[in-house]
């Protein structure tokens, strides 16, 4: 595995670690990621996620099991985006998961969901 | 030398722009692909078709000895005369598109320089963000508010979603994407279409992944609801999140495994015809520098 894919097994593993509310081991992470990444790979990309502040870890025996972090209490954030424009930037590369909402926006997706959720 | 000569970045341009009104039928990661093709195929035109006015221009304007001297100068010169207004008009329209270019890169030097800083650790800010970011240092950026925000399978969404975004490159469509609207402004318009069709890629990978298209929906929804209202300098409002909603409460797109590479690549042979036409004319320029 190429360093560039690091970032995107990174995403990966956030992903497997938030399907389970429990403490993962690297083995049993490893098994259902795709394309076989090596063991010693997969435990760098968890160490860099530790170092982010993105996981926890805890020692059970002699492996060490991972959990990702979710709770307010637990979390360690430091650094502002202040300076950093993505939202409908025209010139970045970067896309949010979501962009802001317009009011009228919020009301059609309001009802949208409304629409959705009323006939069940 | 006539109008004519921009006929094939006209018309070219104006299928982008319908391609970006009326997206076609497919799945988003066709769509993306057709309007990346679209994108690179127009601004090459454009940008070619506006350099070979200024040079049959500039050749034609050239001492007539030094015409003789320079071997293809002769043959440039032959296309002219190129009126004086349609000549300044491609020249301005050139250094803008060149200038715009070397703005957008600045930017994008800085917000990349910016995002390195911010790489260690979850930032801390109120809106609810999740950026993938690419490259060797990349990986996931998520605000403190999405990780208080979310449950743990509406986190999977997230984390899904971006991994659909590196997996796939995204970045590069993207980056293509903006230089070709810097150097023909209007393709901003197919620019943001394209964004569009990469975000539903990512939410269908998303989907596929996680095997619930609801829970997909209700989490671009709750995010979405939480952020800060949107900026108000949109000149059209687009309603994105709420397609992005409403085609994941929908049924899954096909995976177009016939129509998709077949439309593909159609554009791409066809485009290229056109695009060659006026690219074919750059050999002229290497002739001239020889």
């Amino acid at each position: 595995m190429t360093r560039k894919r690091l970032g995107q097994l990174e995403a990966e593993i956030l992903a497997v670690l938030a399907s389970t509310d429990a403490f993962m081991s690297t083995a049993r992470l490893r098994e259902r990621l795709t394309g076989d990444p090596a063991y010693t790979t997969v435990n760098t990309v968890l160490f860099r996620l530790l170092d982010k502040g993105l996981v926890e870890r805890r020692q059970e025996g002699r492996a060490y099991h991972y959990r990702l972090i979710a709770n307010e209490s637990e979390l360690a954030a430091e650094r502002m985006f202040d300076h950093l424009r993505i939202a409908n930037d025209p010139s970045s590369v970067l896309s949010q998961f979501v962009d802001g909402l317009s009011p009228q926006e919020a009301a059609a997706l309001r009802q949208v969901l409304e629409q959705y959720s009323g006939p069940q | 030398m006539s109008w004519t000569v921009a006929s094939p970045a006209l018309v070219l341009l104006l299928l982008s722009l319908a391609a970006s009104l009326r997206p076609l039928p497919l799945h988003p990661a066709w769509g993306a692909r057709f309007l990346l093709a679209m994108a690179l195929a127009t601004a090459l035109t454009v940008f070619s078709t506006l350099t070979w006015i200024c040079l049959v221009f500039i050749a034609t304007h050239l001492p007539r000895d030094l015409v003789v001297a320079l071997p293809g100068a002769g043959f440039i010169a032959a296309h002219g005369p190129v009126p004086l207004p349609m000549a300044m008009g491609s020249a301005f329209l050139g250094l803008f598109g060149l200038g715009s270019l070397a703005a957008a890169f600045v930017q994008w030097r800085r917000n990349r320089r910016l995002l390195r800083a911010s790489l260690a650790g979850i930032v801390d800010d109120p809106r609810p963000l999740a950026l993938a970011v690419p490259g060797s240092t990349g990986g996931v950026v998520v605000s403190s508010a999405l990780l208080t925000l979310l449950s743990r399978p509406q986190l999977e969404v997230v984390f899904r979603h971006e991994h659909a975004h590196l997996r796939h490159h995204h970045h590069l469509y993207l980056g293509l994407g903006t230089i070709a609207s810097r150097l023909v402004p209007p393709l901003r318009l197919l620019r943001e279409s394209l964004r569009f069709a990469l975000e539903r890629w990512a939410d269908e990978e998303a989907a596929a992944a996680v095997r619930n298209r609801q829970l997909v929906a209700d989490t671009i929804a709750r995010v979405a609801l939480a952020a800060p209202n949107a900026p108000g300098h949109l000149a059209l409002e687009q309603f994105r999140v709420v397609q992005r909603v409403r085609a994941l409460l929908g049924h899954a797109p096909s995976d177009n495994p016939l129509i998709g590479p077949a439309l593909v690549g159609g554009t791409g042979l066809a485009t290229c015809g056109t695009t060659a036409s006026s690219v074919h004319l750059h050999h002229v320029l290497v002739l001239l520098l020889i």
